[in-house]
């Protein structure tokens, strides 16, 4: 019945030279518009970037390239000369850090709250003040306790008020069913420059996508974090070369 | 020429009712000073209507109508309602004379080709006086006198037609020339009651018998200006106080009263031309103290709501010692100007909202906690910096890095290794062999080191008390975390300074 209703109304449609589908009972739903971090292997895992207006989730364990992820955001989007801002819970942006990752510092509000409940609250304030692209929440390794159950679905719906790409970093998902994307990274191995005097180069993480509302879960992509090797200034983006990386060649999502 | 005389009838009252504009439709009356013997200067048509009239004292009015709300008008009340009145008119013309108590005067050469006839203007210009609180009347004549008259006579608005100013002029009672009590009795004696009759005396006659004042009386009888139009520019004085009945403690009751306040600053400014900048408080305090601050307002802006909240976070972090019993707001202008925006960038932050929001986020952080980050010119590596957010002011067109922006977007991203500062550095233990790390106990993490790079010496500093020398290392550790950790020359101490991440 509902199907024959809504053919009419198409066929309707067409005849008025208005051709369009034809939805009963709810629009359809709209998929959020993605905002690219620049690095083509988590645009394409992400399908596009990251969800504008929407609560994001990006977990892992120290070392795992979740700042790095999370800073590569930021820089590409303050490059776009648009305004962005990190809500560092932890205390622990390192300003050089993200120079060196490209960000346009101008543009970038750096805000430092004393409690998890004040960063949640700083957060809120800055989503309503609208016109900023990407907010950054970093809550560190501690997860904040004792937050109130209303306290998500507010910033959410801040985040839909005013377009922003909310990414929250954490330890572990702390954001339940507000999230709309969950990304977990986990170190795969560390990259060091061998010789007479060793050096620190990076490290390669896998990326996996735990949950998502919009699409399948499960597909996982290789970065490679490496100090810049040419000293040009001419960053690699990270590769995910699957020939190079047989173990997680099946997983991959193109 | 054509000028435009704006009249505020009763000015004292009118000043009064522009601050405390609930009292409207209640009885008031405005007296001369404190106390029972005090003189009543105006009264409201309520209170006219109840037998109270001006001259009265206050304890005989009093006696009249126990409801009658008495009170006084500060010189600053007066003062800021004639502002007010000049702002009006100079929103018109900019040649506009301040004649003081409640009159402005006009010149409308050259607004013809703005209003399609003099009355419109006319009307324009009371309306826009009730908008700022004022009940004005309107004249619009040939010269200041008649103009003055025609506004007096009218109740409202009344336009002279040019060449008709005797036909009006002359049927309007003399007691609107306001002659001075002994000359307006010896009128009342020869039988001069309407400026018509006075005109038609003979100017030498009247001045051998009356002397100047006489003549002077008669001179504007017929319409003659003592002196010419002096238009002046109106100084840039944008202030509006208030008395408080009782000294206010509470924030909330002190915000309701700021708030008129800057209503009728952000109207006067807005017609002016301008956006309202840095705020200076003024508050008498109980026990005579004072209290000034300045709030500034970083992107200049005339949302009461905006400007209000400012107010309240300074507040709030810095309250007043005792409570407040007057208020005095002076707002510095700021010219409007327009953001240029682009094509191809996107839109920020609202200035004014943002304006407010750092101020919200400063009240919950702390200054040095909110701002843009800097890379410290420094070669100590925990160095870095905090300053303003800049965005507010280039988001208002005030300075656009177009050339850098440009030139950023042909940057390609990149995945670097990033350090999570831990500040300050954390002690840690160390167990070495061979003089190299290879088991690190820190707060929140421990393990065998696995591969380590360094040591590395950094030194600075030296020519101030602040001089370290360190030896560096990065060192992944058997629980996969990859950390920057630092042993100290001096007293070989070892920190760690963030992870890489």
């Amino acid at each position: 019945m509902r199907a024959s209703t809504s053919h009419a109304a198409a066929l309707r449609l067409t005849d008025l030279a208005l051709p369009g589908r034809v939805y009963l009972g709810s629009a359809a739903p709209e998929l959020p518009r993605r905002l690219p971090c620049g690095i083509a292997a988590i645009d394409t895992l992400l399908g596009g970037g990251w969800p504008q207006g929407r609560i994001s989730e990006l977990n892992g364990p120290p070392s795992s390239g979740k700042t790095a992820l999370a800073l590569a955001l930021l820089a590409a989007t303050s490059r776009r000369g648009e305004v962005v801002a990190c809500v560092d819970l932890a205390d622990a942006l390192h300003p050089a850090s993200m120079a060196a990752a490209g960000a346009d510092l101008h543009s970038v509000l750096w805000v430092r709250p004393p409690s998890p409940r004040d960063g949640l609250r700083c957060t809120e304030l800055i989503l309503q003040a609208g016109g900023f692209a990407a907010v950054v929440l970093d809550l560190g390794q501690q997860l904040p306790h004792r937050l109130r159950l209303h306290t998500w679905p507010r910033l959410l719906h801040a985040a839909e008020q005013s377009h922003t790409a909310v990414v929250v970093v954490a330890a572990q998902p702390v954001a339940g069913s507000c999230a709309i994307i969950s990304v977990q990274m986990r170190p795969r191995q560390t990259l060091w420059q061998h010789g007479l005097w060793p050096l620190f180069d990076g490290f390669e993480s896998v990326a996996t996508v735990e949950r998502s509302k919009l699409g399948k879960p499960g597909q996982r992509t290789l970065l490679q974090v490496r100090s810049d090797p040419t000293g040009d200034g001419r960053w690699e983006t990270g590769d995910d070369d699957l020939a190079q990386h047989p173990s997680v060649e099946a997983d991959v999502c193109r | 020429m054509r000028l435009a005389c704006l009249y505020v009838p009763d000015f004292p009252l009118a000043a009064l009712l522009r601050c405390y504009p609930e009292l409207r439709e209640s009885a008031v009356a405005v007296s001369e000073g404190s106390g029972p013997r005090a003189k009543l200067l105006a009264v409201s048509p309520a209170a006219a209507r109840r037998g109270v009239r001006g001259a009265l004292s206050v304890a005989q009015a009093m006696a009249i109508d126990a409801d009658l709300v008495v009170r006084t008008v500060s010189s600053d009340m007066r003062r800021a309602a004639q502002a007010a009145l000049c702002d009006v008119a100079a929103s018109f013309s900019p040649r506009i004379e301040d004649s003081g108590d409640g009159i402005a005067y006009v010149d409308l050469e050259g607004l013809g080709s703005l209003f399609e006839s003099e009355s419109q203007l006319a009307t324009a210009m009371a309306q826009r006086t009730v908008q700022l609180g004022i009940d004005a009347q309107v004249g619009v004549a040939g010269s200041k006198v008649a103009a003055w008259l025609a506004a007096r006579q009218s109740g409202g608005v009344a336009v002279i037609p040019k060449g008709e100013e005797w036909s009006f002029l002359v049927p309007v009672p003399v007691s609107l020339l306001a002659p001075s009590p002994n000359l307006a009795a010896t009128l009342q004696r020869w039988g001069i009651h309407t400026i018509g009759e006075l005109a038609a005396l003979p100017i030498h006659a009247v001045g051998t018998r009356l002397g100047p004042e006489g003549v002077l009386l008669v001179r504007r009888a017929r319409g003659e200006d003592d002196v010419p139009l002096l238009p002046r520019p109106l100084p840039m004085n944008f202030e509006e106080s208030v008395d408080l009945d009782y000294g206010v403690d509470n924030l909330e009751p002190f915000l309701f009263v700021l708030r008129g306040l800057l209503d009728r600053l952000t109207a006067r400014l807005g017609l002016r031309g301008f956006l309202c900048g840095d705020l200076r408080l003024s508050l008498r305090l109980a026990g005579r103290g004072r209290d000034e601050r300045t709030v500034t307002v970083t992107a200049p802006s005339n949302d009461v709501k905006a400007l209000l909240m400012l107010v309240r976070l300074q507040l709030e972090a810095h309250p007043a010692i005792a409570a407040i019993e007057a208020l005095r707001v002076v707002a510095l202008p700021e010219k409007l100007r327009a953001a240029q925006l682009d094509l191809f960038r996107p839109n920020g932050p609202a200035p004014a909202q943002l304006a407010v929001t750092l101020a919200r986020l400063t009240a919950i952080c702390g200054a040095d906690r909110v701002g843009e980050p800097i890379v410290a010119d420094s070669h100590r590596p925990e160095a870095y910096g905090v300053k303003s957010f800049e965005a507010v002011t280039r988001l208002s067109g005030y300075a656009i890095r177009e050339t850098t922006l440009t030139a950023n977007r042909f940057i390609a991203s990149r995945l670097c290794p990033c350090l999570r500062a831990i500040r300050p550095p954390q002690s840690i233990d160390v167990f070495c062999q061979r003089d190299h790390p290879d088991f690190i106990r820190g707060p929140g993490f421990a393990g065998r080191v696995v591969h380590a790079a360094g040591p590395w010496r950094l030194q600075g500093d030296w020519w101030n008390e602040g001089a370290y020398a360190r030896d560096y290392y990065d060192v992944q550790l058997s629980d996969g975390g990859v950390y920057r950790v630092y042993r100290e020359a001096i007293d070989r101490r070892w920190f760690v300074e963030g992870t890489y991440d």
